[in-house]
């Protein structure tokens, strides 16, 4: 059974110099806009309970898709069929009222839904809980900070199981904490079979949590199937990778950690016997060792460590993490922990490199923090060889 | 004959559409207007009781200003202050929807574009509460002025007018969406229109060469409705005729303009 089904759909926007333009048009049928093709002959069907992530560059027409699969708009070519109750979280604020309190825009969605006044008030009571808007909840949604709005939105549309379940990038917004229940959600109802539509600019969420991935690249379908295959090629593709533009360096400031949410203490790269920010090293003669701190909400499962190595573009070269190595980390009652990885007789081949950690939740998925460029390191070598590692290898001559 | 078949079932195709939503959006309507009264009188000491208020008073000083301080009585129909209140309770009830009407799409943009809003309601937004306000104060003052036998009269014309706005206020709504002008320019269109209809003066009242002219003004034939309604006053066949005509024209209008134009509302 299809949840969803896109037969050579296509969408074009029409740009028009003045708002009288597009009445002018309508009553006169003389065409006064200019056309710009969003998407153009998508040809897509999934199934039910299927956790489908979406990427592409920013334009390349992600968003437009799942709004057409949402019905906020309908496709200019093509039929887009859905089957089942759709919940949207498109862009933040769509379908709220700034004027109206977020008790008063809640009602609202549940009259949308046809829903009677204690339904109504349960999903109050659940918004009021889940997203922790206890105040807020009587002030008008303008004041709200972008971090409440996604509480509100995120809340409100997740509040009853839909067959479909839409994200558009909703999780980059909120607080750590937040993020996680928010994380959790959507791991629910993946676990109960809602067809979720995931569309994120971090290849790394998009791989954890969805098992086909839909690559969009000027408004077609670039490719369609196995997550690690898509992401591959489509990374391949990129030629500055979205992390390093979305994620600032991080300051980790020795803090506590939010409620229900864990954060990096401290990270510290060492080389032999020298650390510091900006590190030399010598190609299968070197040791590297990164040092991680972290302090987590100890209420929360223990998290997950991960290091990257990547090059100067931004590409990873290579990755460690301790939930995908089967290791079991261990914090104090208080929820600080620390841990170390050490890469011996360093493989990489000379050039530059970052290094980058990152703190996940137990199951290595959601990204409670992270640090990149955690220390920049030089590789040099005395041989020729070419590339970004020298791979173990033995010569045999016959 | 099979094209003219096929337009007309077309054309009729488009009277049913608005109900449907109104009644699968009902709570929806119920709950924008109650949001609106509430808002409007939030912080005040009588509330809500203000919006009925507001028409009542200004029903009860007109009333003073004409019977008791300038005491005109002749309009050769009787009060003039019988007559007038009927035209002008009803006027400034269109005027209150009309106006607002103008930048509904505007004021609840937020709601609907980019999410599943149902657009369709929202003209009804400022009729439903336009009526809300004015229809106590008409059958009340129908009522204290014809006696307590007018109240269903009254109370079915007024339904008739609230009715007769559904088109106008749609068209209003999607004009001042896309020409802004049309907000600044309608209220002077709607005071405009109060001089020109009998509503301040009886038809007879009018030199006989520019009677006609009346005959061109909606607004006239709902006055001559309304003083037949409730008062009994004599009414030509041609008025209803003209009113259901014209409705029968404009609401398919108003409901394929807003068909075509509701994608360019969530897109814009």
């Amino acid at each position: 059974m299809k949840a969803v089904v896109l037969n050579q759909v296509g969408k074009e926007f029409r740009y028009y110099r003045r708002d009288l333009d597009r009445l002018a048009e309508v009553l006169t049928g003389r065409p006064r806009h200019t056309a710009v093709t969003a998407l153009q002959g998508v040809s897509v069907a999934i199934d039910r309970g299927e956790v489908v992530g979406i990427v592409g560059r920013n334009g390349a027409g992600k968003s437009t898709l799942l709004k057409l699969v949402a019905g906020v708009m309908p496709p200019s070519t093509g039929q887009v069929f859905v089957g089942g109750r759709v919940s949207a979280l498109l862009e933040l604020g769509s379908g709220f009222h700034p004027d109206l309190t977020g008790r008063d825009n809640l009602r609202l969605a549940a009259a949308l839904a046809d829903q009677d006044r204690a339904d109504a008030e349960r999903l109050i009571d659940w918004v009021r809980a889940f997203g922790e808007l206890d105040q807020a909840l009587d002030r008008p949604v303008r004041t709200y900070s972008s971090g409440m709005f996604a509480r509100l939105a995120f809340a409100a549309a997740t509040f009853q199981a839909p067959d479909i379940l839409i994200v558009d990038e909703a999780l980059s917004v909120g607080d750590g904490a937040f993020a996680r229940r928010s994380f959790d959600r959507i791991m629910e109802f993946r676990r109960t079979g809602s067809t979720i539509l995931f569309c994120s600019h971090s290849q790394y969420q998009v791989e954890a949590i969805c098992s086909r991935v839909l690559w969009l690249e000027n408004g077609t379908l670039q490719a369609d199937g196995e997550a690690a295959g898509v992401l591959a090629r489509y990374a391949a593709s990129l030629q500055q990778p979205a992390t390093r533009v979305a994620a600032p360096q991080h300051p980790m400031p020795a803090s506590a950690p939010p409620q229900g949410s864990a954060r990096l203490e401290g990270a510290k790269v060492w080389i032999d016997q020298q650390t510091g920010h900006h590190l030399k090293a010598y190609c299968g003669k070197s040791s590297l060792r990164v040092e991680v701190r972290w302090h987590s909400d100890p209420s929360l499962p223990i998290p997950s460590v991960a290091v990257g190595i990547l090059g100067r573009d931004g590409h990873f070269v290579t990755s460690a993490g301790t939930h995908n190595d089967g290791i079991m980390l261990t914090q104090d009652p208080v929820g600080t922990g620390q841990v170390s990885i050490e890469f011996p007789e360093l493989p990489l081949l000379k050039g530059h490199y970052e290094v980058a950690v990152y703190l996940l939740c137990e199951k290595g998925i959601h990204i409670y923090d992270q640090a990149l460029q955690v220390a920049e390191i030089e590789v040099r070598q005395t041989g020729l060889e070419q590339g970004v590692v020298s791979l173990p290898h033995h010569w045999e001559i016959r | 004959m099979a094209i003219l078949a096929h337009w007309a079932a077309r054309w009729l195709a488009t009277y049913p559409i608005l109900p449907r939503q109104v009644w699968r959006y009902r709570r929806v309507l119920a709950g924008l207007v109650t949001r609106d009264f509430l808002t409007r009188t939030q912080s005040t000491l009588l509330g809500v009781s203000w919006l009925v208020l507001q028409p009542a008073l200004q029903v009860l000083a007109i009333w003073f200003l004409f019977s008791v301080i300038l005491g005109i009585h002749a309009t050769g129909r009787g009060r003039f202050i019988d007559y007038f209140l009927l035209g002008f309770i009803v006027w400034n009830m269109g005027n209150e929807a009309l106006v607002r009407g103008a930048s509904v799409f505007r004021e609840f943009a937020s709601l609907y574009q980019r999410s599943l809003f149902p657009l369709s309601i929202l003209p009804l937004v400022p009729i439903t509460e336009a009526a809300i306000v004015h229809l106590p104060v008409f059958v009340l003052t129908m009522m204290f002025l014809h006696g307590p036998q007018a109240a269903p009269a009254a109370l079915a014309y007024f339904a008739i007018f609230a009715l007769w706005l559904v088109p106008l206020v749609i068209l209003v709504a999607l004009m001042g969406h896309y020409i802004r002008e049309v907000t600044q320019v309608l209220p002077f269109v709607m005071t405009f229109l109060m001089y020109v209809s009998p509503i301040l003066y009886t038809p007879e009242q009018v030199p006989e060469s520019m009677r006609w002219l009346i005959s061109l003004n909606p607004l006239a034939d709902l006055v001559a409705l309304g003083h037949w309604a409730v008062e009994g006053a004599a009414l030509g066949f041609e008025t209803p005729i003209r009113l259901m005509l014209g409705w029968l024209m404009l609401m398919p209008v108003a409901t394929v303009l807003f068909r075509r134009l509701e994608p360019h509302l969530r897109e814009l």
